[in-house]
């Protein structure tokens, strides 16, 4: 089974963004998008993208201080620029030129398939985890009960950073969604329903 | 016999050091790496990773930001004012481009937004065997 190739798309242009999108969408990809030079730094880093395609010109950071400092960080995915000139840069894999053309973009992505490094975590490793999490679902109920946000959100951000190295990667999810909604917002306990819940299942799974 | 090279790894959580420890030694007989001997010390704490990395002296260090007793930025500031050339890799949950440019501007190397995965210890791998090599082509031209 091959996976969809996944595709992050930097391009502070809506309209453009969106037939961009839409194109590679038909061609079977999976798609994301960000408006800017920074959320595309933090997006690649994450290494969930095989291509990510920046446009030149964006406020902030824009396409080449972005692919500049994926570089100097190591960053080792295909990198592409969208821009109206041609630019040559060894922080590139290619540059495509404006108007956006797909079969510009489907030749370079043909040329880098991107070699993945599976790892899959030992069943004692797994098992210290579990024993981890048990201990951290117990801490979160006791914080809820004392009404101790600091600890709550300590929790849930470790959750967020570990649970999807061991493979509970909706643990992570949900304590993603849970940090970002909390990021201006108070927490709401009836909000960790479905953390607790995910954790709960996590545990008897393994057990 | 080939020298041992030390890797300091500093997480609060000791499954996640383990994970990490696990991960590098998957990573490293991959054929595109300089293949090399490896040797483990872990610190759960601040003050831990500071005295491990003045006795032990490790090439390579990877370093959660959020410690129990400190900032893992600010001792990123203090391990760099003690060995500027140490490979210093921050690890953190939270990719805000601030965490990315304090980390580059007080002298990381690298940036890994964790959950890890074998990609993103690969990258880093590759980026320790450039800077070894530039390294040692620095030591050459003196």
């Amino acid at each position: 089974m091959t996976t969809a190739l996944q595709i992050l798309i930097a391009e502070d242009d809506v309209l453009l963004a969106q037939l961009m999108m839409l194109q590679l969408q038909q061609q079977g990809f999976q798609v994301e998008w960000v408006a800017d030079g920074e959320r595309a730094v933090t997006e690649a880093l994450s290494y969930r993208y095989d291509v990510v395609l920046l446009d030149w010109q964006m406020p902030g950071l824009d396409g080449l201080q972005a692919a500049a400092m994926l570089r100097q960080l190591g960053y080792s995915r295909c990198l592409l620029l969208l821009s109206a000139d041609k630019v040559e840069s060894p922080l590139l894999d290619a540059c495509l030129l404006k108007p956006f053309v797909l079969s510009d973009l489907l030749a370079v992505i043909g040329e880098h398939r991107v070699q993945h490094h599976s790892y899959s975590v030992s069943a004692e490793l797994k098992q210290q985890f579990i024993a981890a999490l048990a201990g951290l679902q117990r801490q979160l109920q006791q914080a809820c009960l004392a009404g101790d946000e600091a600890t709550i959100r300590t929790i849930v951000h470790q959750l967020k950073g570990s649970a999807a190295s061991f493979g509970a990667a909706a643990i992570s999810a949900e304590a993603d969604r849970l940090q970002l909604c909390w990021q201006h917002q108070p927490i709401q306990q009836s909000q960790l329903l479905l953390l607790s819940d995910l954790i709960d299942l996590e545990l008897n799974s393994a057990t | 016999m080939p020298r041992e090279w030390k890797i300091l790894l500093v997480d609060d959580q000791d499954y996640t050091r383990q994970l990490l420890r696990n991960l590098l030694m998957s990573v490293a007989p991959e054929p595109k790496l300089v293949q090399r001997r490896y040797s483990f010390l872990q610190a759960s704490t601040a003050a831990q990773a500071t005295y491990a990395f003045n006795l032990y002296r490790p090439d390579l260090v990877f370093l959660d930001i959020d410690l129990p007793d400190g900032n893992g930025l600010e001792l990123l500031h203090q391990l760099k004012e003690h060995r500027k050339d140490c490979f210093i890799v921050m690890v953190s949950g939270v990719s805000t481009l601030d965490n990315v440019k304090s980390a580059i501007s007080e002298g990381a190397a690298s940036f890994i937004v964790k959950p890890f995965n074998g990609d993103k210890i690969f990258a880093v791998m590759q980026l320790f065997d450039k800077f070894i090599e530039e390294q040692s082509l620095a030591k050459k031209m003196l």
